[in-house]
């Protein structure tokens, strides 16, 4: 079982333009698959794959890190593990051996923007699920106990600290988004040492009431079944439930957005901060600020995505082979999308140079011919294998802005994209200066491992 | 329409004032209007994995390819697999692997480099069993792609430049298998063997590693003969199989088997013949060893525990059986380790099983978590009875039929994909996984006794060995009484006073 907190989400890009909603039956936006939004305004996906007789669910509530009280941190991941221990209808620690014994397995997440929980499970259980995820939305609120926010608040320091046992991981988020986000901001790094006994019972019912609705939520289920069969019982189980009348302050967007766009905090002219941290490889990050305007596109974006890392692969890997792996991300945050170049160069490499050519090649993005057809034919391959698997195309669903996520028009979309065109996102997106660069150097030569091995071997 | 009366008035009014000034007020109710007792819905009886049709095909080289038509995808999943370049203590079919990926000839002689696919890196993995190259592409990319494959395999350049990365990147991957050197040393410790892997020494001839050399490991590692491709794709079995033929069917055999190879016969998928690094036969050299037995590794972090017991080979008759006692222990029994040390004590927000093979002596199960200090002796002592009442007690039906179904489940979403399906039939191949239909088979027929008399066998309480790691100090007294500690986790001097 694995619930882990993620600041700055590193999945892939994903998502449409927000589009109307409806309320009605849409019809099959992608092969197999219904969206709707049912009267109390919970979102609804329902998408058929007929290889193999299993399920697979989402159900993602958007309430996050980023809706806790300045004071609170962790109340929302608090709030997750709650939702697990009883309802008024599953027994104090019943829930995960009602999921378990009919071969289900679960797991849930909270990151800044949202908490999500999935299930996979054979194609029989799935009633049982969307039962359980019932419990969840409508009867766990009222059966909260302080005995259990005790007993949770636990479990979130055993669980923080196996992640502060990778200190290197956490310490290093934490100082990227101290750069980006300044005090104040959502989903700037908090005080955590001890936070988490601050929150007491009313604290998650209080986000628990206002975050866990289904105005609030969107329910994706891919599997076995017929869309047109299930959606009934989706009403039934879903539809009756009501929204409370109170509801998460509102966040002033506009307002954290110029406050972001005030940071990094380091000096204007260089905005770069070096982590001397004891890794075993050295590296380079460099990160852009999308700006509003251009939070569109986004199937074109990941052609732009995979062209980046297409060149950057052939001039720093295959070329001078200053570096071993090279990773870009598009990093679709509600407050706010971040590019995220990460480069892991080879050892002895100065970092300093690695990411002026880097940024060199960059910005010939814009001006010199792009490995267009290689970069649009493996965006398509990836789009379609995602789609292809029940897991991954689950996740593609319920990340997906507005009530639909149209496969054919994803497609079309990148097929119809121009050089010039992807040329003109890598002038608006990928501007030099980037808003963040990062140097990675390693401290120590020897992981501890090694030195494990030699204290074992003395008499 | 009655009027409240001024009494409730002025409770409702104090209330509503109390509701609009307290920061985290709470609509009440909280419970909802609906009434009635609601129960957990039945669940359908299983359905069984669908199996797609394989067919297998030999080459005139000894080649195997095996072929499944998946239509409506527009992609094709291949992978490449071997059983010869085995994942040893010398690292070295590991760096032919990757050394393989860094440039290659074509048919035609001229150099193929970078080797990519459509931009990207073909997945090459070696383990105990063997290596993997696995590759995706668009159906209509299909010759090319065999094209690269055939010359990688075939034809390394092994040029000099491009090892260059290869070299470094190698070493970085070995400094980061401190965490493989802890679990490989505590296997090694249950078998009763003392720490001998060289990962270290590997890092160190590195640099000496000439063409020569790995022309010769090359030789020995990728022959047509020991080698399978598996290609599930959206395209006729036909395409399909001339395209490898195409690429493959010229492939020379090694001299020495030349003449063996056209009448061996196709192996079986389920064939239950052991290789040498499955098998969890102990060397011959190893000391036995009874009663448990406690490895500490004291450094700065939160303490996290491994258990470590044997495990049956993976193509082992009882490999099924014994996947599901190990879900039965962590996850998804009613009294499992999970259940107890995440629910019931609050001590462990993870609990975790896996098997690990090591190369050259066996395989073993490891149950691993991580707790605080000072609850790290009773949660091993719970693990450890858990152990013993999978031994001693029958598993009921409801926990069983559970089991049965999460393991199909995992299976049946692993075969959902091309790549899913091509990577389980490669490790089918390599003797890693049984084959689709067979476990199917036994899961219809496993019952509570089986698992029984599977866990009597290899799982043995008194026999453990309790890997410890993080800072327990304050612990150590406790977790000496559950086992014979190693002489080199005494405290020393010099450890205590340059504290890590």
């Amino acid at each position: 079982m694995r619930w882990i907190r993620r600041r700055l989400v590193t999945a892939c890009a994903l998502g449409c333009a927000l589009g109307a909603s409806s309320a009605s039956l849409a019809p099959a936006a992608s092969p197999g698959t219904e969206t709707l939004r049912l009267g109390n305004g919970l979102e609804v996906v329902l998408s058929e794959a007929h290889e193999q007789p299993i399920f697979s669910t989402a159900l993602r509530y958007r309430v996050g890190g980023r809706d806790e009280p300045a004071d609170l941190d962790e109340l929302a991941h608090l709030v997750e593990h709650l939702s697990f221990r009883r309802s008024r209808h599953v027994g104090h620690d019943d829930w995960m051996q009602i999921a378990e014994r009919a071969g289900v397995s679960s797991n849930a997440w909270t990151v800044d923007d949202d908490t999500t929980f999935v299930n996979q499970g054979p194609i029989g259980a799935l009633p049982r699920i969307l039962w359980l995820e019932r419990q969840r939305m409508a009867f766990v609120l009222e059966a909260l106990t302080a005995e259990d926010v005790v007993t949770e608040r636990r479990m979130l320091e055993n669980e923080r600290s196996t992640v502060r046992a990778d200190k290197v991981g956490g310490e290093f988020w934490k100082l990227i988004a101290a750069s980006l986000y300044p005090p104040g901001h959502p989903y700037a790094p908090r005080e955590e040492q001890g936070c988490i006994l601050r929150c007491d019972l009313r604290h998650a019912q209080w986000l628990m009431q206002r975050g866990y609705r289904p105005d609030n939520a969107r329910l994706v289920v891919v599997g076995d079944f017929s869309a047109r069969e299930l959606l009934p019982s989706i009403q039934s189980l879903f539809g009756s439930i009501t929204n409370p009348g109170v509801s998460m302050p509102a966040l002033d967007t506009t307002a954290l957005r110029t406050l972001a766009a005030a940071a990094p905090r380091a000096a204007a002219a260089a905005p770069s901060i070096t982590i001397a941290a004891p890794v075993t490889s050295s590296g380079v990050r460099l990160l852009w600020r999308v700006p509003d305007a251009l939070r569109s596109k986004l199937w074109s974006l990941e052609v732009l995505r995979v062209a980046l890392e297409l060149v950057l692969n052939s001039d720093l890997i295959d070329g001078e082979t200053v570096a071993s792996h090279i990773h870009v991300r598009l990093q679709t945050l509600d407050l706010g999308w971040l590019w995220s170049v990460s480069i892991e160069m080879l050892p002895g490499m100065d970092p300093k140079r690695v990411q002026q050519r880097a940024l060199a090649r960059i910005a010939q993005l814009s001006e010199q011919l792009l490995p267009m057809d290689l970069a649009r034919q493996n965006a398509r391959r990836r789009l379609l294998a995602t789609w292809e698997d029940p897991i991954a195309r689950t996740e593609l669903l319920v990340s997906a802005q507005g009530v639909g996520f149209d496969l054919q028009s994803a497609l079309a979309e990148q097929e119809q994209l121009s050089p010039e065109e992807l040329r003109s996102l890598a002038r608006e997106h990928l501007r030099a200066p980037p808003t963040l660069a990062v140097h990675i150097r390693r401290a120590v030569d020897a992981a501890w491992g090694g030195e494990l091995y030699r204290r074992a071997e003395a008499p | 329409m009655s009027t409240p009366s001024a009494a409730t008035s002025i409770c409702l009014l104090a209330l509503a004032c109390a509701t609009t000034q307290e920061p985290y007020a709470v609509e009440l109710p909280l419970a909802r209007a609906e009434v009635g007792v609601e129960t957990p819905p039945p669940v359908a009886g299983a359905e069984h994995l669908r199996v797609p049709p394989v067919s297998e095909d030999r080459l005139d080289n000894g080649m195997l390819v095996r072929i499944v038509e998946r239509p409506g995808t527009g992609l094709v999943s291949m992978v490449y697999a071997t059983g010869t370049a085995r994942l040893g203590s010398d690292y070295m079919s590991v760096f032919i692997g990757d050394a393989l990926l860094a440039a290659a000839r074509r048919a035609d002689g001229t150099l193929l480099y970078p080797v990519r696919v459509e931009g990207g890196l073909p997945d090459v993995g070696t383990g105990p069993s063997g290596t993997t190259i696995a590759l995706d592409c668009a159906a209509r990319d299909l010759p090319s792609t065999l094209e690269l494959l055939a010359a990688v395999v075939q034809r390394p350049a092994f040029d000099a430049n491009a090892l260059v990365p290869v070299r470094s990147r190698t070493r970085l991957d070995l400094l980061g298998m401190s965490r493989r050197y802890w679990e490989w040393s505590l296997a090694l410790s249950h078998g009763g063997r003392s720490y001998d892997i060289d990962l270290d020494g590997f890092a160190t001839k590195l640099p000496s590693l000439d063409e020569r050399i790995l022309r010769q490991a090359h030789r020995e590692y990728y022959a047509p003969e020991e080698s399978a491709l598996i290609v599930v794709g959206d395209l006729p079995r036909a395409q399909l199989l001339a395209a490898v033929k195409s690429q493959f069917a010229a492939w020379q055999p090694r001299e020495r088997a030349r003449e063996a190879v056209r009448s061996r016969p196709p192996r079986a998928a389920s064939a239950p013949a052991q290789r040498g690094a499955s098998t969890p036969a102990r060397a011959e050299s190893a000391k036995p060893r009874s009663g448990r037995r406690l490895v500490i590794a004291r450094s700065e972090g939160y303490p996290s525990v491994a258990l470590v017991q044997d495990a049956p080979a993976s193509n082992s008759p009882d490999a099924v059986a014994f996947e599901l006692l190990s879900r039965l222990l962590v996850t998804h029994g009613g009294s499992s380790l999970f259940s107890t040390l995440r629910y019931e004590r609050a001590h462990a927000y993870a609990v975790g099983a896996y098997a690990l093979t090591v190369p050259g002596q066996g395989r073993y199960l490891f149950i691993n978590t991580a707790v605080a200090a000072q609850t790290i002796a009773t949660d091993v002592s719970e693990a450890l009875a858990a152990l013993q009442r999978l031994r001693t007690q029958p598993v009921n039906d409801s926990d069983l039929a559970g089991v049965k179904a999460a393991f199909r489940a995992m299976l049946a979403s692993t075969l959902s994909s091309g790549e899913g399906l091509a990577r389980y039939l490669a490790k089918v191949y390599l003797l890693e996984s049984p084959a689709l239909e067979e476990i199917e088979a036994q899961l219809e027929t496993i019952g509570g006794a089986d698992l029984q008399r599977v866990a009597a066998q290899y799982l043995d309480p008194e026999r453990a060995t309790i890997g410890v790691m993080g800072d327990v100090s304050s612990a150590l007294g406790q977790l000496k009484t559950l086992g014979e500690s190693e002489p080199s986790d005494e405290p020393t001097p010099e450890h205590e006073q340059g504290r890590r």
